[in-house]
């Protein structure tokens, strides 16, 4: 078979393969930013405070005066407390800046039996994802220290190394893995 | 020769055939392994002592160099969990149903690194993803080999652009001096990334991409895993050709 039979032979098979598979990508991207979304803090206390506010101006003037007089007074009360001492090793910023961040992995996997995550925060052993709703969107939030993380997800025993998410792709022992910069020098949080 | 005296030297070859037989069949029991591994005090014991009598029961296993590559181990000073993270491999190796012969002078490649001081934490945790994407051990084995003599070119290069890795805690003498711990942080980063480039299909000649590769790298990790004072000083002193010549040497 001459090269391009064969790869007008593929391209016409993998057309058709998309074609089947294409009614499943139908919502896809609304469902992964709907469960994304989920996953965002509620706005609920915002809601709650607004409904303390005042309906009237001069309502309000009166709360944000009494507001005004307490905040004074704590930072008098305050500034007394922890005059001379010095910051405690716990408000360090190296320490502070070490604190783990709240990593998402998130990978769509419609009719996926099982799957997981494996990198070098879990020494390559799996963590496992979970798709609560059912919807094909499986989830997993991973809490990392600052640092470069290489990862991929393994979906019903099969390797999958390029998430559209990550930060850049490494390949290693003939496969991708995905890498994420976690911490103030990366763009993974 | 009576009949008698052929008799006794005939029970007398015997009984030597018979005692060879015994010491070259002799097997190390799971109890040897268990004392062993427990004068090490390993945090995943159970676990590693389970692949290996698991491995006893296959025949060929290499009970008695695994043996030697553990009483080679326990004595190296430094943090347990790279010592344990070499048996790691080879219990994650037994676990997944592959052998283990073709990994263990890897095994003890490994332990002179620990000996030498080399912070190869990276190199064990690249072979342990190689296991997890079901490689094979020989690709394993050769990637390690690649990745550990990276890293002491790494090191060298920059004892001898006059970056110096100094104790934790002692007294910086000069800039260029690094505390041991940021010393490692930036060989381990930069070894890392030339093997990436290279494994990912990379040439050693292609020196500038390596190194955009690497100041790339540099500088987007955070600040908690290399200064960026570090990561100034060491790609002022290395150019696109030290990489070259570090990658030959890592492919030759």
């Amino acid at each position: 078979m001459k090269p391009d039979e064969m790869e007008r032979l593929l391209r016409d098979t993998l057309g058709r393969e998309v074609a089947a598979a294409a009614y499943r990508l139908e919502g896809l991207e609304e469902r992964v930013i709907s469960e994304l979304g989920d996953r965002l803090p509620r706005q609920r206390f915002v809601d709650w405070l607004s409904g303390l506010v005042a309906p009237t101006r001069a309502g309000r003037a009166g709360q944000l005066a009494v507001l005004g007089a307490t905040a004074a007074l704590f930072l008098v009360v305050g500034s007394l407390i922890t005059q001379d001492r010095p910051l405690g090793p716990s408000m360090e910023p190296s320490l502070a800046s070490r604190a783990n961040h709240e990593i998402l992995f998130v990978v769509p996997a419609l009719d996926a039996e099982n799957v997981v995550v494996v990198g070098d925060f879990n020494a390559w052993e799996a963590t496992p994802l979970a798709d609560e709703n059912e919807d094909g969107i499986w989830t997993a939030s991973i809490p990392l220290p600052p640092g470069r993380y290489e990862y991929a997800f393994v979906i019903d025993g099969r390797w999958w190394g390029q998430d559209p998410l990550a930060d850049e792709y490494v390949r290693t022992f003939g496969q991708y893995s995905s890498v994420r910069y976690v911490g103030e020098g990366g763009d993974g949080a | 020769m009576t009949r008698e005296t052929r008799r006794s030297s005939q029970i007398g070859l015997l009984l030597a055939i018979l005692l060879i037989t015994v010491a070259a069949t002799a097997q190390i029991s799971p109890g040897q392994f268990d004392y062993a591994l427990a004068q090490m005090s390993l945090a995943s014991h159970g676990r590693i002592l389970a692949a290996f009598e698991m491995g006893l029961s296959q025949p060929g296993f290499p009970a008695d160099q695994l043996m030697a590559l553990i009483h080679r181990l326990t004595p190296i000073p430094g943090p347990i969990e790279e010592k344990e993270s070499i048996l790691l491999l080879f219990t994650r190796t037994l676990e997944s149903g592959m052998p283990i012969d073709g990994l263990l002078p890897t095994g003890f490649e490994l332990a002179s690194a620990l000996e030498e001081g080399l912070p190869i934490e990276g190199i064990l945790l690249e072979a342990l993803k190689g296991i997890a994407q079901g490689s094979a051990v020989s690709t394993i084995s050769a990637g390690i080999t690649q990745r550990l003599t990276l890293l002491r070119e790494i090191r060298d290069l920059l004892f001898e652009r006059g970056i110096f890795r100094v104790p934790v805690g002692s007294a910086q003498s000069t800039p260029t001096a690094l505390p041991a711990d940021r010393f490692d942080r930036l060989v381990v980063q930069i070894a890392d990334a030339v093997s990436d480039y290279l494994e990912g299909g990379g040439r050693p000649f292609e020196g500038e991409e390596m190194y955009a590769l690497v100041a790339d790298r540099l500088h987007r990790l955070p600040e908690v895993v290399v200064l960026p004072q570090d990561v100034s000083l060491v790609l002022d002193r290395i150019a696109p050709p030290d990489l070259t010549q570090v990658a030959l040497a890592a492919l030759t």
